[in-house]
């Protein structure tokens, strides 16, 4: 490349010199040859050097070739590759395979992020729908259930002040239909006892108002209500088994009696303080809109299987094979590297 | 001796096919390696890391002259050991006691008398010192020139230099060998003598 720039630094002996080389080497081009061959004819000198020149270039030439002392092969054993084993060959194959996948992954990715940005409100719209519809639900029937109890307690409340022998007697009779046996005869047995009490009481005092007689058939109502607590206690425990899977508003109050009937009853027979006896009840409630909840909880389990068994979004399942499919052929591309 | 096939099983790690192809090369190799070096045992170590270096970069070689690649590989073999040598310089009694295991079949010829075949060792021997009084890119162009027969454009290659510069060397290694074997008249030939003698 730089010929050029050393032929300029070079002597006119060396640039001599070097046309006898190409000479004796027959590297002159034909102009040139036969140009140095004039030359050459001319100047005696010049073939004399030419001609001590071929002569050292022919004893170089005629050098004997030295015998190799050994031979050089190699040995097997020692430099031998072995053969390649199979998987090794398909180290492109790995390579590819794993770009491949990695390209696929984060166009999976970027699926993703693009389908959450656009369209993912819509998808999951329906089972939060779903699950906000059965908690309104819900809470709707617990505070239908609610308000019915106490309207139904105040109701029978201001029965029992006026009519408190024959409403009972007569509720008696319609309970009579759907409670059990047990349920009845403590009814039956608070009824009787409250008849008596009131006959006795008129007698002892009848020009008292029915107001300061309440109280003391009050407290012995309620004792009497102690000790038929343990009888008492049962049906609030007992879930509702009439509870359909999808309750509606109109139909899950009236068809199941949230609270036990003794307690309305006597709360019946304590005239006009049962409805405050109800309202200070509500507490109390919260026990039975548990009992609710708990009834309540079985839709919202079926719900959430509901939402686990509808179809899984297909792109993360496809993120999540794609990524392992990578870090199984980056295992196996780098394992192949190494044997290469 | 199919030598592009020898080359592709070598180059798949068939030793054997190699192996023919060193048998087929290592005279070349090894005689390149004893006129840069300059002893036998230098030459013998220089042609097995040759042969060993090829084998384990023969996937770089993509087709051509396997011969000139070679001998390329080996004198860079060559330079590398003469650069650690002048690093760590260390007499070598090979060349003391190199019993010359040349060969000098051509002097066997019974037509040559004990005293032309003296003659003729010593001129050779004289060659080789004057040989190895050249600087080493020299020597190695003179030998890959004049004793291997390689053009200009072959060396150039070999070398990794320009072809100005392998002519320049060429010269320059001619002239300073032409100088050195004045030296030697008694030993040339009548016509040598003649000649220098103007």
């Amino acid at each position: 490349m730089f010929d050029f720039l050393r032929n300029l630094t070079k002597s006119a002996e060396e640039k001599r010199q070097e046309t006898v080389a190409a000479y004796l080497d027959e590297a002159l081009p034909g102009t040139a040859r036969q140009q140095f061959e004039q030359e050459m004819a001319q100047d005696e000198t010049l073939r004399l050097e030419v001609e001590q020149l071929l002569l050292i270039k022919q004893s170089l030439r005629q050098l004997p070739q030295r015998d190799v002392p050994r031979n050089f092969i190699l040995d097997p054993a020692k430099y031998g590759r072995p053969a390649r084993q199979p998987w090794v060959k398909a180290y492109p194959v790995l390579r590819a395979a794993t770009a491949m996948t990695a390209f696929f992954l984060i166009f999976a990715f970027a699926a993703g992020i693009f389908t959450s940005l656009s369209g993912s409100e819509p998808a999951m719209s329906a089972p939060a729908a779903d699950v906000a519809q059965m908690e309104s639900v819900e809470v709707t029937s617990e505070v239908t259930e609610a308000t019915e109890s106490l309207a139904f307690e105040a109701d029978a409340a201001a029965n029992a002040v006026e009519e408190p022998v024959a409403e009972s007697a007569a509720e008696e009779e319609a309970m009579d239909e759907a409670e059990p046996d047990a349920f009845d005869v403590a009814v039956e047995d608070t009824a009787e006892e409250m008849v008596e009490e009131e006959m006795s009481a008129e007698e002892a005092a009848p020009s008292a108002p029915e107001a300061t007689a309440v109280p003391s058939t009050i407290d012995s109502l309620q004792g009497d209500a102690a000790e038929d607590g343990a009888t008492v206690a049962e049906p609030i425990v007992q879930p509702t088994p009439t509870i359909s899977p999808t309750p509606t508003v109109s139909t899950l109050p009236r068809v199941t009696p949230p609270t036990p009937l003794p307690e309305r009853d006597m709360d019946q027979v304590a005239g006009g303080e049962a409805a405050d006896d109800a309202v200070a009840e509500l507490p109390e409630m919260e026990g039975d809109t548990e009992s609710a909840e708990t009834t309540a909880v079985l839709p919202e389990e079926e719900v959430e299987e509901m939402v686990v068994d509808q179809p899984a979004n297909p792109l993360l399942w496809l993120q999540i094979g794609l990524g392992g499919l990578l870090i199984l052929l980056l295992g196996l591309t780098f394992y192949a590297r190494r044997q290469r | 001796m199919d030598e592009v096939a020898l080359i592709e099983q070598a180059q798949k790690g068939d030793v054997q096919a190699y192996n023919t192809l060193v048998l087929h090369y290592q005279q070349v190799v090894y005689n390149v390696a004893y006129r840069i070096m300059g002893d036998p045992q230098s030459a013998e170590d220089a042609a097995q890391e040759a042969f060993i270096s090829a084998y384990k970069s023969l996937n770089k070689f993509y087709g051509g002259n396997f011969k000139a690649w070679l001998l390329r590989i080996t004198t860079n073999g060559c330079y590398d050991e003469l650069r650690r040598r002048k690093r760590r310089p260390q007499s070598s009694l090979e060349r003391i006691t190199d019993d010359n295991q040349e060969s000098f079949a051509f002097l066997r010829d019974p037509a040559i008398g004990p005293e032309k075949r003296q003659q003729q060792m010593e001129l050779i021997q004289a060659i080789e010192d004057c040989l190895q009084n050249l600087p080493d890119d020299q020597r190695v162009t003179a030998v890959l020139c004049d004793v291997e027969g390689y053009d200009y454009n072959a060396i150039a290659d070999m070398t990794d230099v320009s072809l100005g510069t392998v002519k320049s060397r060429v010269s320059r290694a001619r002239s300073k060998l032409r100088d050195c074997l004045q030296g030697f008249k008694e030993l040339l030939p009548d016509n040598y003598r003649l000649q220098s003698e103007p």
